[in-house]
């Protein structure tokens, strides 16, 4: 079993006696609220999709299924192709692999996972390190970190950060809860 | 045509009477305006008899144990703040394929919207859950607000003589011009003393209502500031105290939705959170009301709220001394406050929403 705070798109889980992947999976936190996360399905065996919204303590069956280490090589069209170390090639499509599209860099290591030997998702590893490509001058004078402002990464993506980070500066990112962890030397 | 005739709300008392205060507005209302039969079961039944009032029209309070037998769940379950539902109560559930609602606390954040009434399937049991959270604007679920309350609020504000009735029943001095009358109700976290210091300076007598659990000093004076504790009010008498008073000072959910509803300037105390959590969801509400005052008054407010909220240690004494006198003239908070509270009204109600949105998951089956 898995809380839904340690699922991340690529994952796979039974729901009704279906196997069911993540797409995309949210994390939003509030102030008394426990924290919640909105998930995009799709189930392996119709093709349907689905969304949900969870508790992060709330439990899911997890399916532990064939997986392959990969790094992402290029995109084609819609379709997404990834390599592993004998040269194999694994095309998925944009639906497949939403959930970590904000982080896709060239050569990127992901892994792959696998249903009845057909490539079905990719996971991104939990932390990755990023530069940032713009965010606005911090407010002199406030170092304390509470204050958060937004950042791009190269692929576009938003992302919150201490008001003290800086343009060209690298951060470490927790992939399953989109988070600032903290700065890259 | 109404599928939804019977309601269970299941209510954990965390800390003070915060949770079992909505909770007990929401079935109290559902019982009353809705016609439902409704049962409202508590862990802390000690804890909430000293709050709940004796009368409790048409709904069944139950002790929620450890070993409470459950054999029939109701068309709607209303899981409060994902108190966590016994697995004996979740299994009658499925076999009867209630509703389950888990109704969320309130906030302001942007990415409420985007979570709120999506039908998602329990990973566990199949049954449908819903995540509902209560909102400012037509993408979330609304705030409580009984049929009543806006005609109730008007027809109060324009009668002076009443007011100074209901005042003189509730040991607090009749209506003068002349005086600043503010509501406290606060964390301890919040800078008291300090807020004392500053409204020395707000030109005129400061009158502050302040309901506290025992009254210990009922009257006291420091400067120009008098200092009244009444007994803790109940809910209904409580919304008379925000509308007689000029300025509320109000905290956690319950009293800080009906400030806004009293149309009176509030200063919001919100529930400390790990990591300043709050702050992101005080930041989210202030930007929420923003448009409805006029620049000046919103920059004080927000200024009020940062002090209030972070005891002054992220400003200056020069933030202090701008509160201090800005209670010299209230016309724009006011003005805000109005536009604010004419905007609440103007949205459909939190029963109404989950009523109709509960109907349209019985229909579906």
């Amino acid at each position: 079993m898995k809380f839904a705070q340690d699922l991340k798109a690529g994952n796979v889980v039974v729901m009704d006696g279906q196997p069911i992947v993540i797409q995309k999976a949210e994390y939003n936190k509030s102030g008394r609220n426990a924290a919640v996360m909105k998930f995009k399905f799709r189930n392996i065996l119709s093709g349907s999709n689905s969304e949900g919204i969870y508790k992060t303590d709330e439990k899911f069956e997890d399916i532990i299924l064939e997986t392959k280490e990969v790094n992402y090589s290029y995109a084609d069209g819609d379709m997404y192709v990834f390599m592993d170390a004998e040269y194999n090639q694994y095309e998925l499509s944009k639906d497949d692999i939403e959930g970590i599209l904000k982080y896709l860099e060239e050569q990127m290591p992901c892994e792959v996972t696998f249903f009845e030997g057909k490539p079905i998702s990719v996971t991104a590893p939990t932390k990755i390190v990023r530069e940032i490509i713009y965010t606005e001058p911090a407010v002199r004078g406030d170092t304390s970190g509470k204050v958060m402002k937004p950042a791009k990464l190269p692929s576009g993506y938003e992302i919150s950060v201490p008001a003290f980070v800086e343009i060209g500066e690298k951060i470490e990112i927790d992939t399953r809860t989109d988070e600032y962890v903290s700065r890259v030397k | 045509m109404n599928f939804i005739h019977s309601i269970d709300i299941f209510c954990a008392i965390v800390d003070n009477f915060g949770d079992i205060g909505v909770c007990w507005r929401l079935a109290n209302q559902l019982s009353a305006e809705r016609g439902k039969k409704v049962r409202l079961y508590i862990d802390d039944i000690d804890g909430a008899n000293k709050f709940l009032p004796a009368d409790r029209g048409g709904v069944e309070i139950c002790h929620w144990t450890k070993e409470l037998s459950y054999p029939q769940a109701a068309d709607l379950v209303i899981e409060a703040f994902a108190c966590a539902l016994p697995d004996n109560v979740v299994a009658a559930m499925v076999a009867r394929q209630s509703v389950w609602i888990d109704l969320e606390y309130l906030s302001a954040e942007d990415w409420v919207a985007g979570c709120h009434a999506i039908p998602s399937k329990h990973p566990s049991t199949g049954l449908t859950k819903t995540l509902f959270f209560p909102g400012f604007d037509d993408k979330t679920g609304g705030l409580i607000r009984e049929n009543d309350l806006i005609l109730r609020r008007n027809e109060f504000f324009s009668d002076e003589n009443v007011q100074n009735e209901w005042r003189k029943a509730h040991f607090l001095p009749e209506i003068d011009k002349k005086c600043i009358d503010i509501s406290l109700f606060y964390y301890q976290t919040a800078p008291f003393s300090r807020f004392l210091t500053e409204m020395q300076k707000a030109g005129k007598t400061v009158r502050l209502f302040k309901p506290v659990a025992e009254v210990k000093t009922p009257y006291s004076a420091e400067g120009t500031v008098e200092i009244y504790e009444i007994p803790f009010l109940s809910q209904y008498d409580y919304d008379y105290l925000l509308w007689t008073s000029d300025v509320n000072f109000v905290r956690g959910e319950d009293s800080f939705v009906r400030a806004q509803y009293a149309g009176k300037p509030f200063v919001w105390n919100i529930y400390v959170q790990h990591e300043n959590a709050h702050l992101v969801k005080l930041r989210a509400f202030l930007e929420k009301i923003r448009p409805f005052y006029d620049v000046p008054s919103f920059e004080r407010l927000a200024y009020f709220h940062d002090l209030w909220n972070e005891g002054g240690q992220i400003l200056t004494n020069a933030g202090w001394d701008v509160w201090g006198q800005s209670f010299q003239s209230l016309a724009g908070l006011e003005s805000g406050a109005k536009n604010w509270s004419n905007h609440l009204f103007g949205q459909t109600d939190l029963s109404t929403q989950l009523l109709t949105f509960a109907n349209t998951q019985i229909t579906k089956k």
